[in-house]
């Protein structure tokens, strides 16, 4: 069983910038994973919603920006934490930010839900770091 | 509001006689309202805005008192003299220590002695209004300010990481070296504006966040730090090792032992000896019942006798190059003295530099910043 049969990867992140980042090292990362990416919480909330966030992942790892116009990376979480078990159980959320404030790490660790806030930018040692956690979780070998 | 500034005064008082002289003698000077018991006066403190308020003790009904312990709930503004005519020594005595009285005056009052009482009263209003006023604008300055440096923490930051990020990439898919030359010079200087901004963070809460104590657990910290090198450029050829003897926690102010900390092993970590193939950087922390003992050491550049008394101050920098921002040692060195702690610098140019503290343990005792 490989990574790429298990999971997906979402990013939710309004800076187009960022979202470039990070599609082009997860391009070069090359593990073929299915990628999407998301403007607004609201819009991946919806998706999510649906059953839609990640098309056919089993596991989907959500990276999360903190600062967003209308809807934060915590209010995203406070609304998906309210969805039923079925929903929520395969959700695997990184917080991505910037932030260097002492109250959003706090806020993180706080947080059950969130396994971990990474620092921007994102780089392929992050990534190994996120996949290596998801292969622990979901007992998947290393390839 | 009154324009005229003339003391706004409340008098209750069950006899009209005594309302109707106190109008007759004041009217002039204050601006007066009248009440023949406690439930009418709490009527009028309710319509009318009163700075102070002057209640007869004997009344059936509400004693003055009584009527005081309301006005407290209501309105502890204002200020409130109580009228006694017999000896209501202990009732008084009561209102006094339960702070609910400013001063009691004798009955049958005397003109005079009313007029000095009350304009005293109006002093004490219009200085603990103008006091309100002034805690209130410092409150919207500082939060003003915790706004700003939010925004420089976010706003300035998170374009400067997204450069970072599009260096990271240039420098895995671009091929030209003179290209990658360019990419490196760009990434260094962003990496000192990284670096100021911390900085500035740091000297933001280190002034700000007071002066609260709490136990930190040094092997955590120490482990934090080193987690967050673990990718970091400054680790290439680079080892980090720390050692804690006699304890694991310690009562400090988590806030300056963490700038404290964090400047110093960033320092150690970044003034590197090119002439050495290896690069290491070593803290020891010994903990002691009134302290600990912290040493930060490097086989680095090290720092030249001359400039060994100047590095600790502010936007001073060491000629090389143009990678501090001058702030770093200038915070330690606040972060140590507010902590009454001390520091020592030793170090050989091209040897390495040794940083050696001694923090007692913080007691927050509302004085230290």
């Amino acid at each position: 069983m490989e990574l790429k049969d298990k999971i997906g990867v979402v990013l939710i992140d309004d800076s187009m910038i960022d979202r470039m980042i990070v599609k082009r090292n997860m391009e070069l990362y090359n593990n073929s994973l299915r990628y999407t990416a998301y403007e607004g919480a609201q819009e991946a909330l919806l998706a999510l919603k649906k059953g839609a966030l990640s098309v056919d992942s089993e596991y989907t790892v959500v990276l999360l920006d903190i600062y967003m116009p209308e809807m934060s990376g915590f209010q995203f979480i406070d609304e998906v934490e309210k969805l039923e078990s079925s929903i929520t159980e395969r959700l695997i959320v990184f917080m991505l930010s910037s932030s260097i404030d002492e109250r959003d790490r706090q806020a993180v660790e706080n947080r059950q839900s969130i396994v971990k806030l990474l620092n921007k930018p994102l780089t392929r040692e992050i990534l190994d770091e996120v996949f290596e956690y998801c292969r622990q979780r979901l007992s998947v070998a290393e390839e | 509001m009154t324009t005229n500034n003339k003391p706004r005064v409340l008098y209750v008082d069950d006899e009209q006689n005594n309302l109707n002289s106190f109008r007759a003698n004041f009217r002039r000077e204050f601006t007066v309202f009248t009440a023949l018991s406690g439930t009418e006066g709490l009527a009028i403190l309710e319509k009318e805005f009163i700075e102070i308020i002057i209640a007869d003790q004997r009344m059936p009904e509400m004693t003055g008192v009584e009527f005081f312990e309301k006005v407290v709930d209501v309105y502890p503004e204002g200020i409130r003299i109580l009228l006694t005519g017999y000896a209501d020594i202990e009732a008084v005595i009561n209102a006094i220590n339960k702070g609910q009285i400013y001063k009691f005056i004798a009955k049958p009052w005397k003109e005079e002695e009313i007029r000095v009482a009350v304009n005293n009263a109006k002093e004490v209003f219009d200085a603990r209004r103008e006091l309100k006023v002034k805690n209130e604008s410092l409150q919207k300055a500082y939060d003003e300010l915790d706004r700003f440096v939010y925004s420089v923490s976010h706003d300035l930051r998170s374009p400067l990481v997204s450069i970072k990020g599009v260096i990271y990439l240039a420098n895995q898919e671009v091929k030209d070296e003179k290209a990658l030359e360019y990419f490196g010079m760009a990434n260094d200087m962003v990496e000192k504006l990284d670096e100021f901004i911390h900085n500035i963070i740091d000297y933001y809460k280190s002034t700000h966040d007071g002066n609260v104590a709490s136990s930190l657990n040094i092997e955590k910290t120490l482990k934090e730090i080193k987690e967050e090198y673990r990718f970091h450029p400054h680790m290439e050829n680079t080892t980090f090792t720390y050692e804690i003897h006699g304890g694991d926690t310690f009562t400090t102010n988590e806030v300056k032992f963490r700038i404290i900390l964090n400047n110093l092993i960033s320092n150690a970590m970044k003034y590197k000896n090119p002439d050495k193939v290896h690069h290491y950087v070593t803290v020891n922390v010994t903990k002691e019942t009134d302290g600990v003992f912290v040493s930060v050491q490097d086989n680095g550049i090290g720092i030249s006798e001359n400039s060994q008394e100047k590095v600790f101050q502010m936007f001073y920098r060491d000629a090389k190059g143009n990678s501090g921002s001058g702030l770093g040692l200038y915070l330690v060195k606040e972060a140590v003295r507010r902590l009454n702690g001390t520091i020592e610098l030793i170090s050989n140019l091209g040897d390495g530099t040794t940083m050696k503290l001694w923090i007692p343990n913080f007691v927050s005792d509302g004085t230290q910043g």
